[in-house]
């Protein structure tokens, strides 16, 4: 045997030259092994392992934010909440495609995994979960892509670094589970567990509220006006970074040799356990309303219209969309003296603290359709609360419906033709005003208001249809 | 570069095998004051079923804790863990089971191994191919690992095993479970190796460590009973009966020393 030819590069901490070979000589199989030099950003995972489930990822991700592009009023407190709303299923796919890896490439007998090897006990891991959770959440920024710049060019509010870090945060933490899992199961079984176990951790915080300081998301979609609180955002993003940390330095200690239990693992678990429990405890608030939210306004006939300065593009519709219900409604003492965007709601004033007669809070949100919401919502502040009629709610003139009801039908049929004046002024022909002319309606108004406030006009007192 | 064990002790707490000697107190320890050096070339260790060879093995390739005594491989001490973390670049080691991924192709498993062993990554596919051609790989390169025979299964072991060009080859039943064909290419890589580095190979077949081993240790009882080379055991074990130097000469011999350390014990 030539020794010479044969010796092998010799095993160096790190970058070790390429080994000297004969002149004019090519190891065998170099063109096989050509390509392990283009898989640089793979190594050392199998393509398909990773570019399947980035894929996959990818595709999930722009199929669930591609309807929203054309969305009117984005902003970016909704986009930095969308970060970890939209990652619920994606996550999911990148745990079972951590796991698969790790059941694949980290047995302990594979001959490349074995525990005692140099690299086994930290770097293989390390760089396993490094390259799953950078393709895999690097597949799914860039299915957020989109969305991110329809927000830009909407340019409304700005984002929420914390609530996207957090997001982020929680991505690489949940695949890190799920290599966990894979390196726990040694086997196929590792995938559905870690599908199954990061899907219900990204449930809870749709069950109950203390879990969105530990998951990914709100259990509602904050927009412009408010933002996620700062302490509920930077406790989740600390949880998950030491959940992220003890999950992975777990894999590690799992597939190295020897393993002795310390101290330190003891601590690990307590430390991210009690992180777990205080939400519970002592739960924070979800949002904070936005200090600096200014507004933009517009008066027209006597209303005063306001929205978030984020929404000033919607100001228009909403006035063209409003005046005319107020106009078909014509009491002029009913109108409010202000229509504002919810948007511009404070702790100290708004919806929650109880009806205000001068103001009329419209939702302007992200994807609304303001052809349908503004003439329904004005049309509905103009109209007395259905639930007067002691019907409770229920609306009906079919045969056996009681006075109540019938009462109740007058309400809610106004407030339909209310809202279609704002558009073609059709109604259902079964609607109690179809047919009437505004004109007609205005004069009944005028006259009953006072019974129609208090719920006490029948249907057959209707001048049109006696 | 030499394998040294010095006073080495090691038993299994509350489980595992137990020395038919050591009743009582030594329940569980499977070795006892071992004291061995291995130098360059390849060495056998032969010993009964339970002599506790694969514990030895585990040992020398960190998989366990050198707990009392002393196990140096070349100057690295690994009752400490930078000792270990030394030795764990200067070894290499094919157990006696393992598993292949089966969509990976020979040439990126032993890449693989390479870097796991901890070449750099820009340098593994040439150690791949080096240590491919010297275990006669080279053509199956590019086959998919699950289509490989059982002999190939182990040689291109044993190039994992390889592949960071270790200057301390620890082999676990090399030969094990492979047809006469197939054992053959074995013993050819495995002699190969021996050459410029100090090959350990643990196995139960005499045969074969008697062609493969320049020298060989007999564990019997948790210790060593035995070391050197095949015509020594012979000469040892002597009964006059004319055993020639085969296979089943030195089996004979072996047969005897065993029985003959099984007694002393």
């Amino acid at each position: 045997m030539n020794t010479a030819s044969s010796r092998i590069p010799r095993s160096r901490p790190r970058a070790a030259p390429r080994p000297a070979r004969p002149a004019g000589r090519r190891a065998p199989g170099s063109a096989v092994l050509g390509r392990v030099r283009f898989r640089a950003l793979l190594w050392p995972v199998p393509p398909v392992l990773v570019l399947v489930p980035a894929a996959l990822i990818l595709v999930l991700t722009l199929a669930d934010t591609w309807g929203r592009l054309g969305w009117r009023a984005l902003d970016w407190v909704y986009l930095s909440s969308q970060v970890g709303a939209q990652a619920r299923l994606p996550v999911t796919v990148a745990a079972g495609a951590a796991a698969l890896v790790a059941a694949r490439l980290v047995r302990p007998t594979l001959v490349f995994a074995q525990p005692w090897q140099p690299r086994t006990g930290r770097d293989l891991p390390l760089r396993h979960a490094m390259v799953v959770t950078g393709w895999c959440l690097g597949a799914y920024l860039a299915g957020m892509l989109p969305l991110t710049a329809a927000v830009a060019a909407a340019g409304a509010g700005s984002p929420d670094p914390v609530a996207v870090l957090g997001a982020l945060a929680g991505f690489a933490a949940l695949t890190l589970l799920g290599y966990l899992c894979g390196v726990l199961a040694r086997g196929p079984l590792g995938v559905p567990v870690a599908v199954g176990a990061v899907f219900l951790l990204t449930s809870l915080p749709l069950v109950a509220d203390p879990w969105a300081a530990l998951s990914l998301q709100l259990p509602f979609s904050p927009f412009l006006g408010v933002r996620e609180s700062g302490p509920l955002g930077a406790y989740r993003l600390g949880f998950l970074l030491l959940s992220g940390v003890a999950v992975g330095w777990t894999a590690v200690w799992l597939t190295g040799a020897p393993r002795r239990l310390s101290a330190v693992h003891g601590t690990a678990v307590a430390a991210v356990a009690v992180a777990a429990v205080l939400p519970h405890l002592h739960p924070f608030p979800l949002v904070v309303p936005d200090p600096e939210a200014a507004e933009v306004c517009a008066e027209h006939a006597g209303v005063r219209y306001c929205v978030h300065e984020g929404h000033a593009r919607e100001l228009a519709a909403v006035t063209a969309l409003a005046a005319p219900v107020f106009a078909a409604h014509g009491l002029a003492e009913a109108a409010p003296g202000q229509v504002r965007d919810l948007s511009l709601a404070r702790g100290e004033e708004g919806p929650f603290d109880g009806p205000d007669e001068d103001v009329l809070w419209l939702s302007v949100h992200p994807g609304w359709n303001p052809g349908h919401e503004v003439p329904a919502a004005v049309a509905h502040g103009l109209v007395p609360d259905v639930r007067r009629c002691g019907s409770d709610g229920v609306a009906s003139r079919e045969a056996g419906a009681g006075p109540r009801e019938r009462r109740a039908s007058v309400v809610v049929d106004l407030e339909a033709w209310l809202a279609a004046q704002a558009l073609d002024g059709g109604v259902h022909g079964d609607n109690l005003f179809a047919g009437a002319g505004p004109e007609r309606v205005r004069a009944w108004i005028r006259h009953d208001h006072r019974r129609l406030a208090a719920c006490e006009v029948d249907p057959g007192e209707l001048p049109w249809r006696t | 570069m030499r394998v040294t064990a010095e006073h080495l002790e090691f038993g299994y707490r509350g489980r595992g095998k137990a020395l038919g000697r050591a009743p009582g107190k030594d329940r569980g320890r499977v070795l006892d004051d071992l004291s061995w050096t291995v130098g360059p070339g390849v060495t056998g260790l032969l010993g009964p079923n339970g002599s506790g060879k694969t514990t030895f093995l585990s040992l020398v390739v960190t998989l366990l804790p050198v707990r009392r005594g002393r196990l140096l491989i070349g100057g690295h001490d690994l009752s400490t863990a930078s000792g270990r973390a030394g030795a764990r670049r200067v070894l290499g080691f094919l157990p006696q089971r393992f598993t292949l991924a089966g969509e990976l192709t020979v040439a990126d498993t032993i890449a693989y191994a390479a870097w796991a062993h901890g070449v750099d990554r820009r340098a593994c596919a040439d150690a791949a191919g080096c240590a491919m051609e010297l275990v006669g790989l080279a053509d199956l390169a590019g086959r998919r690992t699950r289509t490989l025979s059982g002999g190939e299964r182990r040689r291109v072991g044993i190039a994992a095993a390889l592949a960071h060009d270790p200057r301390v080859l620890v082999l676990d039943e090399p030969t094990a479970g492979l047809d006469p064909g197939q054992r053959l290419r074995v013993r050819e890589a495995v002699a190969r190796l021996g050459r410029d580095r100090t090959v350990l190979v643990s196995t139960h077949l005499v045969e074969d460590a008697a062609h493969l081993c320049d020298g060989v240790g007999v564990l019997a009882g948790g210790r060593i009973g035995f070391h050197g080379t095949f015509p020594e055991l012979e000469a040892l074990t002597a009964d006059g009966s004319g055993g020639s130097a085969s296979g089943s000469g030195f089996e004979r011999a072996y047969d005897r020393l065993v029985a003959r350390l099984g007694e002393g014990s």
